[in-house]
């Protein structure tokens, strides 16, 4: 998509501290995020997050 | 017809801006007043200046006052939803130590207060325990963020 980290937190109505935490793997996004960064990359939630089967 | 409707928005949004931030002077004086008439009441050496000094302090914590009631609503940019950020999840985290740090803090300083049988002014107490408060809060908040945001 080619979207720098504020951009795409602008897109989904989050700070850029939260887009950097999930990519990190540091922080799980509550369900309207996950579905709103789903519909941002136009999959679903399940292409973006895997279950931590840890 | 457009642009004089446009010209009318524009002066009825400057009207209602200018009302707001007069609003926020009002609660400022307000503030400040109310303070002054305390002091000079309470105060028995110098009510006078008391009065002119406690008023003039509280005079920019009333239009701050002010100003979050009436103007920041309209000029600044509203938060996120805030569960839904990284930053409250942290400030949760670093609230719910704090609980419990201010807990042990109570608990030793009640004991080294009864064990030494002294027994110290309660604003040093207070203050202390508000100083405390700051800073297990931000001690807790910057390290879950260095800890998120770390390698």
């Amino acid at each position: 998509m080619g979207w720098s980290q504020q951009e795409l937190a602008e897109r989904i109505e989050v700070t850029r501290l939260t887009i950097i935490s999930i990519e990190k793997e540091r922080f799980d996004p509550s369900l309207p995020v996950a579905f709103r960064l789903a519909a941002a990359f136009d999959c679903s939630i399940e292409d973006l997050f895997v279950p931590d089967r840890t | 017809m457009v642009s004089y409707t446009y010209s009318h928005l524009y002066l009825r949004t400057e009207l209602l801006m200018t009302i707001k931030w007069l609003l926020a002077a009002a609660v400022g004086l307000a503030a400040a007043a109310t303070t002054a008439v305390l002091a000079w009441l309470v105060s028995s050496v110098a009510p006078g200046v008391s009065a002119a000094v406690f008023g003039f302090i509280a005079l920019p914590f009333g239009a701050t006052l002010g100003w979050i009631l009436f103007v920041a609503p309209a000029t600044a940019d509203q938060a996120y939803a805030s569960d839904e950020s990284v930053e409250s999840h942290w400030a949760t985290a670093a609230s719910s130590g704090t609980a419990t740090d201010l807990v042990t803090v109570l608990g030793l300083t009640l004991a080294v207060v009864s064990i030494a049988r002294v027994d110290p002014p309660a604003t040093v107490l207070l203050t202390g325990l508000l100083l405390a408060a700051f800073a297990s809060f931000t001690t807790r908040y910057a390290l879950a963020r260095h800890r998120a945001l770390s390698e």
